[in-house]
């Protein structure tokens, strides 16, 4: 009897525990009854890893902010998914002779979240507020807009006249800012408003971030599904976890967790990314101002090994260029070094290097890089290279590497841009992010002649010669272009892929 | 304790200046880190001077503590927003995973604890049994845990979702039934501890000499065990559930991450990865607050359970 009381007590307090465990599990299979799969066809859910820098799109730099938030906000322009450029919220453009000018006619029918109409005084204040022109934000935001742009005069209503304070080859993939309605800067932050194809609802930081449809978006059957949620994972075990359960409709993963997704209900994709991973040297370190050492490294690393090993369908690179973007991409430069010890040893040995030691610095929250110099060392390694990785944090690695070129050598990936200025741009003598030191004066004559070249073709033929150099010289040991690899739920279609980070929602539905 | 609580502000200001000095210390720019390789110097320019970075150290630490004696605790480097702001925003989430984590705790933890020390004093072969698994239970990463949690639950029994967090906004029982599994995950290492600690306490007591003299006065033994026994056994308890008070706090940090919870936890994380000063102290200031808050309440129900140390005092 005694025996029993106490017994009657531990089974009451487990019953309550399993009762309370089993009560709020009651609605737990929801993804499986029917309202919650038709709720499912009208929500997409996006799993993102890393929270958002911040909701102003002028104030945001983050690429994972972007990507999202190309969503909410439009520019006058846009990329394609070849990577051109085409009008978004501009109907057409003119310029000038020497390209100083710019008159942008914009669309009639294009609506903010708010309502209102978007017209040339709020694309004014936009370009004005980056540059640091108007009541609520008197510095600039940006010196790649404040230095380019000389003034903006709203015409009329629907006429937007740029002037610029020189030519600026790249200014049209600069247009695609956000758009943001006048004034309306302070409040950006919190509750960001622009005349994309969702709007936003609400937003918990580290958690997620709700959008809507945006039913007077200009583009007419856009976008198709009603909600979208991007979905904050920090921890990717819990995303393959969530998306194993299917939870998440979408999201981009590395080679290591793609594995583990099922095929049966999800597709991978993998695409380019128009990223350039390297081995970066720093040519003002003394072994490796000798062209001989750096031709020797490039001899000795087997980019194709890490390619297989890293990331299967990566485009391998000879140089700071992607294929990705045809139209400026020198072909041919990826094998000019192609893998060969005997080469590499011989260059060693005739630069005096044979005993070579030199010490990598790597951001360790990058894996896909960590993973490469892991890689690179045990190639170098056959060559009599004693190459030491050392980790370091990114907010480091920024300071110390990318700042203050205090480093030997790196490994970094560098994502791309709509223009390839910005991207070769970093090698040019006195450019401030010239973090390998790189010195050529043909190259910094070719790259400050492409940026004020107004015929497409010449500026093209200039940078493909830059390129060129940059192989010739190895400058550095340019790898790969890494896989974009994505898991998207088998029951969506209408994916469209863009040569820079962006989730396009807008033609994606369910079948 | 007037005393005390003097003891605890010290304890903060404290706190504060060790995690201001490291930050100082080590290298890494939050600024640059918020921007990432494509950051522009106007906008960093911007930026410092904005968050006070452009000051020196001694007067940011002061202006740091002036704000704090005005309830303001900065703004967070990483989220643009205020730091008090960010920590209320999820403090109702920690808050639910800790107090239903140690509802499991108590409510496990001391019945199992007592059963086990009423029906098996001795170390027989049951108790080896009882030991290897509590023993298992304080080994067990909470993490590791979580994800057997996952597996079984959400993935094959389909019971749960994996991210089926949502706030308290959406609802009690939505709040409520998101933390059942997280909660499970921290706490299964402080029942096994808990377990362990009751047990030893009450065999300990049952074989004092007032148990015995009760016992022949021909006390019944369940009056002797809740009556007498548990009350002697309970400082050593209360004394240990505090301790795991603040180890499920901490344990959070691991577990919101695998749950993908907003809590302070993974705010936390987030701040010390991205070098956000402003947030970081703010959040250490906060749990120095909960320890401090939580030791507090222990000294109170010491006196309650054991009104000596009141006489004594």
């Amino acid at each position: 009897m005694k025996l029993g009381r106490l017994k009657k007590l531990l089974c009451c307090l487990t019953a309550c525990a399993f009762l309370f465990t089993g009560c709020s599990a009651s609605d737990a299979n929801k993804p499986n009854d029917n309202n919650a799969q038709q709720e499912k066809q009208d929500k997409i859910v996006v799993g993102i890893p890393q929270d958002f820098d911040s909701l102003d799109p002028h104030l945001s730099n983050a690429t994972g902010t972007q990507e999202v938030m190309f969503n909410v906000f439009t520019g006058l322009v846009s990329p394609s998914s070849n990577g051109e450029i085409i009008s978004e919220i501009a109907e057409s453009y003119t310029t000038n002779q020497d390209m100083t000018t710019y008159t942008f006619k914009l669309r009639k029918n294009v609506k903010f979240h708010d309502g209102s109409d978007l017209t040339a005084s709020d694309v004014k204040y936009s370009l004005d507020r980056v540059c640091g022109k108007t009541e609520d934000q008197k510095e600039p935001l940006s010196s790649a807009y404040a230095n380019v742009i000389d003034n903006v005069i709203a015409e009329d209503d629907y006429t937007v006249k740029i002037n610029l304070t020189s030519t600026d080859a790249s200014f049209l993939s600069k247009m695609t800012l956000a758009i943001i309605p006048e004034n309306s800067g302070a409040t950006q932050a919190e509750k960001p408003i622009g005349a994309g194809p969702y709007k936003f609802i609400s937003y918990t930081p580290g958690m997620s971030l709700t959008l809507e449809k945006n039913d007077d978006y200009y583009i007419e059957g856009q976008p198709k599904i009603q909600n979208a949620e991007f979905k904050i994972y920090s921890d990717m075990n819990a995303a393959v976890f969530a998306l194993s359960n299917g939870e998440i409709n979408y999201m981009n993963m590395t080679e290591d967790y793609i594995s583990q997704i099922s095929t049966d209900k999800f597709i991978i994709e993998t695409y380019p990314m128009n990223t350039v991973q390297l081995l970066g040297l720093n040519n003002d370190f003394e072994p490796f101002k000798d062209i001989r050492v750096r031709q020797a490294l490039n001899y000795a690393i087997d980019k194709d090994t890490i390619i297989n090993m890293l990331s299967k369908g990566a485009k391998k690179l000879g140089t700071n260029f992607s294929p990705v973007m045809p139209y400026y991409y020198q072909d041919g430069l990826e094998d000019y070094y192609k893998y060969d010890i005997e080469k590499a040893r011989q260059l060693l040995n005739e630069a005096g290097y044979s005993d070579l030691k030199f010490t990598c610095k790597v951001a360790s929250e990058y894996k896909l890089n960590t993973e490469a110099a892991q890689i690179i060392q045990q190639q170098l390694l056959e060559v009599g290279v004693d190459m030491q990785i050392e980790t370091i944090d990114w907010g480091t690695w920024l300071e110390d590497v990318y700042t203050n070129r205090n480093h030997e050598a790196t490994v970094i990936g560098f994502t791309g841009k709509l223009d390839p200025d910005g991207i070769l741009k970093r090698y040019v003598s006195d450019y401030r992010k010239n973090f390998i030191n790189f010195k050529n004066n043909d190259y910094d004559n070719l790259i400050n002649k492409a940026a004020v070249e107004v015929n497409n073709d010449k500026r093209a033929e200039y940078y493909k010669q830059a390129e060129t150099i940059l192989a010739e010289e190895a400058s550095s040991v340019y790898i790969m272009d890494p896989s974009y690899q994505f898991v998207i739920d088998n029951r969506l279609e209408g994916y469209v892929f863009y040569p820079i980070n962006f989730i396009d929602l807008r033609t994606l539905q369910f079948k | 304790m007037l005393k005390r609580i003097l003891y605890s502000l010290l304890t903060l200001l404290l706190v504060s200046l060790i995690i201001f000095t490291i930050f100082q210390c080590i290298p890494g720019d939050p600024i640059l880190s918020k921007l990432g390789e494509e950051y522009d110097p106007t906008l960093e320019a911007v930026l410092r001077e904005e968050f006070g970075l452009d000051k020196p150290v001694v007067e940011r630490y002061f202006s740091w503590i002036n704000g704090l004696l005005h309830f303001d605790m900065g703004k967070s480097i990483k989220y643009n927003l205020p730091v008090n702001k960010l920590i209320l925003d999820r403090l109702p989430n920690t808050l639910g995973l800790t107090i239903m984590s140690f509802v499991f705790v108590i409510l496990i933890g001391i019945p199992l604890g007592i059963f086990i020390a009423k029906y098996n004093k001795s170390n027989s072969n049951r108790g080896v049994v009882f030991n290897i698994l509590t023993q298992l239970g304080i080994a067990i990463p909470s993490f590791f845990f979580a994800m057997i949690l996952i597996i079984i639950f959400c993935i094959k029994l389909k019971i749960f979702e994996v991210s089926a967090f949502r706030p308290i906004s959406q609802g009690f029982g939505v709040f409520i039934k998101g933390l059942v599994l997280p909660s499970i995950a921290i706490s299964v290492s402080a029942i096994s501890i808990t377990i362990r600690y009751v047990r030893n306490s009450v065999v300990e007591q049952l074989s004092s000499d007032y148990v015995l003299s009760a016992k022949n006065k021909g006390v019944k033994e369940n009056r002797i065990l809740f009556k007498h026994v548990l009350r002697n056994s309970m400082i050593p308890i209360v004394t240990i559930l505090g301790m795991l008070f603040v180890n499920i706090i901490t344990g959070s940090i691991v577990v919101e991450a695998v749950f993908s919870i907003p809590g302070i936890g993974s705010l936390l994380t987030a701040a010390i990865k991205s070098k956000d000063l402003p947030l970081t102290q703010g959040i250490c200031v906060y749990i120095s607050f909960v320890v401090v808050f939580v030791f507090l309440i222990l000294d109170i129900l010491y006196r309650i359970i054991d009104p000596r140390i009141r006489v004594k005092e």
